[in-house]
């Protein structure tokens, strides 16, 4: 059974979401051409010192509170996400309604980029900011029935009785669309490798083409929590959360969570941009009635059950 | 304080590049591209993003102008250098790297900083807020006013911007439109290029194309005293940057390195072979088929009224098809094809192979969203070094509504 973690572990699963930030960073270096591990170790300190040493930017009338709120919340959005996961047999916040908490989290998301990308009054980023809009209305249906499809599978919201539910059988298994589509919108959400266009190089970084020092230092770590807290989500979702043997179940959590998460980081490297205009074409055309059909599978499965 | 200095130092030791090509910097912008790669140095996208600011070449009065706005859009520590050719490109980016660990000269330049606000542009060189005459009707600017960076300021308005116009939409709505000029420096773009777009959301509705050349630069790609190779090269390099800007940023890196080995020494026996297998990987990818696939159109017919020749007329397609041509016609002249024209082209009726492709671009970019603006663009590639080209002016297309 699923137990509140006492107050104390919050700060424990904050520096578990950087650390693994800061895996993720030096795996994805790692996979940059041309260079090893033992160079990839010290990249992402590199970064993140030369951003904190880094003189912040202001351009002409932007509008300071929008424009540092929407970079500081990707990182925030991405810690709300994490607070509600269990891992193992503890969670910080058992909510009755954990999957819909997620989906809620993520529409945050929507004004958080859009304001980042508005607040520098800049017209590249706002263009950036538009992409991201277009592509959140292709990805999130998408998610949302993604998302539903365990919570189907388990007749509850909870995720603490999704995961135990998946007692020798986990999701992923009778429901491999929804694992991959979910997957697709992590991607989505936290702007990586083929949906990284709102920051792309052709708007000369878009969303961030006027954001420098910690304010850049900000969306680039919430970046990489956002995919963290997508890939900690998919563990009590699809991948029977803390069950493994041997090892205690909140480490199989934490051993999942990072499989899932270079799995993620990979991504990047493995395709082309996939611009969001086709992207909407691709989701709503092959994607929605895929992961319906998913849906009505796992409807089969429950009757069957029942 | 000491912290500080630590941290700067760490910092240096792997800053990001920004490189600003002008027409005439090729050989400069290959250097050093190649010797940031081999150091592990980013790229950096814009000037925000950037550490270090490369000129490469020796740029125009118009060109200098630019690099000054794009210099003072980055942000401190920060350093500058100027790569003439491709010989001092190490020591300068050790120079470069001095710098930025110079914490104290670093602190004097941040102190005679004026801050961006305090009126003047917004910094980032390739952007332009807009028309600043707000009295004519859209569609009918000058060029000599609009494309210069004119930042007359005398209007009572936020920071001394113009609001945003509104005009049609394709579908007859009243919308916001946004004049932005493209260039002369953006990443994976013909460097010198300059391209005026009207926009609604992010749908191009008017452009116009131009160049900002060094009027007496000659391409280095087409120098028939270069080194046997170049025009394969010059095929990967274009190929590189169109990829890079379609986001495949694996296969660009590939590309980049074989367009320096066929310069190093194009008749090693295993390039060949190498640039066939990056074709095949290239034309194997779905995702970027899907990404790329009717955009930009461009039928060798009509590639041959607009007096286009060269590998953008031989594609007789779309963006993808001219993509996978360079890489075609790469490895056909890495076996010893002799191929036809320069890499761009030949002349055609008094024009330019270059000249032809930045007259096209207005037609082919009006009615695409920015993304497929910037892709069909980098698939045209004009090289304004080419000769003559400095003086292109693109004739202004309007959209034509449907």
């Amino acid at each position: 059974m699923v137990e509140q973690a006492p107050a104390w572990a919050a700060p424990l699963a904050l520096g578990l979401l950087l650390a693994l930030c800061v895996a993720a960073a030096t795996f994805d270096a790692a996979l940059a051409a041309g260079r090893g591990l033992a160079g990839a170790l010290r990249v992402p300190w590199q970064e993140a010192a030369r951003l904190v040493v880094q003189q912040r930017r202001t351009t002409v009338a932007n509008d300071p509170l929008l424009w540092r709120t929407g970079g500081v919340s990707l990182l925030v959005v991405a810690a709300l996400m994490v607070a509600v996961v269990p891992w193992g047999d503890w969670t910080l916040l058992d909510s009755a309604v954990g999957v819909v908490w997620f989906n809620a989290m993520d529409v945050l998301l929507w004004a958080a980029v859009w304001i980042t990308g508005w607040g520098a009054n800049s017209a590249w980023p706002l263009v950036g900011a538009h992409r991201f809009l277009a592509q959140a209305l292709s990805y999130e249906l998408l998610l949302m029935f993604a998302l539903i499809s365990p919570a189907l599978g388990a007749g509850s919201l909870r995720l603490a009785d999704v995961q135990a539910e998946q007692a020798g059988l986990w999701f992923v298994v009778t429901m491999p669309v929804a694992f991959v589509v979910f997957c697709v919108c992590v991607l989505a959400f936290s702007l990586w490798g083929p949906f990284a266009a709102p920051i792309g190089a052709d708007l000369g970084g878009g969303v961030l083409a006027e954001s420098s020092g910690v304010d850049r230092l900000l969306v680039l770590l919430g970046r990489y929590a956002l995919l963290v807290a997508g890939a900690a989500f998919a563990v009590p979702l699809f991948l029977g959360g803390g069950e493994g043997p041997l090892l205690p179940a909140v480490l199989w959590s934490v051993v999942k969570t990072v499989l899932v998460l270079g799995l993620l980081v990979a991504c990047r490297r493995r395709f082309a941009l996939l611009r969001p205009e086709r992207f909407a074409e691709l989701a709503w055309v092959v994607g929605i009635p895929l992961v319906l059909l998913q849906i009505l599978v796992v409807s089969l499965l429950v009757l069957g059950r029942s | 304080m000491a912290l500080t200095e630590r941290l700067v130092r760490f910092a240096a030791g792997r800053p990001h590049l920004l490189l600003v090509e002008c027409p005439g910097g090729t050989p400069a912008r290959l250097a050093a591209e190649r010797h940031a790669r081999a150091r592990g140095w980013p790229r950096a996208d814009g000037p925000a993003d950037a550490d270090v600011l490369a000129v490469c070449g020796a740029p125009s009065t118009e060109l200098a102008a630019a690099v000054e706005l794009t210099w003072d859009a980055v942000a401190g520590p920060r350093s500058r250098i100027s790569l003439r050719g491709g010989e001092d490109v190490p020591d300068a980016l050790e120079r470069a790297v001095a710098a930025l660990r110079d914490v104290p000269a670093q602190r004097l330049d941040a102190a005679g900083r004026t801050p961006p606000d305090a009126g003047g542009d917004t910094g980032a060189a390739e952007m332009d807020h807009g028309d600043m005459n707000m009295d004519d009707p859209p569609g009918d600017m000058d060029h000599a006013e609009m494309g210069h960076g004119d930042m007359d300021m005398d209007m009572d308005l936020p920071g001394g911007l113009a609001m945003a116009d509104r005009a049609p939409d394709r579908d007859g709505l009243r919308l916001d439109i946004l004049h932005l000029q493209l260039g002369p420096f953006l990443p994976a773009w013909p460097a010198g290029l300059v391209v005026d777009v009207t926009l609604q959301g992010d749908v191009v509705q008017e452009a116009y194309a131009y160049g900002w050349a060094a009027s007496t630069a000659s391409s280095w790609w087409d120098d028939a005293a270069g080194p046997p190779g170049r025009r394969a090269a010059a095929h990967l390099d274009s190929a590189a940057r169109l990829l890079q800007l379609a986001g495949w940023s694996a296969a660009a890196y590939t590309a980049r390195t074989l367009r320096d080995s066929v310069l190093d020494d194009a008749s090693t026996p295993g390039t060949a072979a190498q640039v066939a297998r990056l074709g095949a990987k290239v034309r194997r990818s779905r995702s970027l088929r899907w990404g790329l696939r009717d955009l930009g159109a461009l039928p060798a017919e009509r590639a041959v009224q607009l007096g286009i020749s060269g590998p953008a007329q031989r594609a007789d397609g779309d963006v993808h098809d001219r993509l996978l041509q360079w890489l075609t016609e790469a490895w056909a002249a890495l076996n010893g094809a002799a191929g036809r024209g320069g890499t761009r082209g030949e002349q055609v009726g008094g024009r330019t192979a270059s000249q032809a492709l930045i007259a096209a671009i207005p037609r082919l970019v009006i009615g695409q969203e920015l993304a497929g603006a910037r892709l069909i663009i980098a698939s045209l590639d004009p090289d304004l070094a080419d000769r003559d080209v400095a003086d292109t002016i693109a004739k202004p297309a309007v959209a034509q509504h449907g």
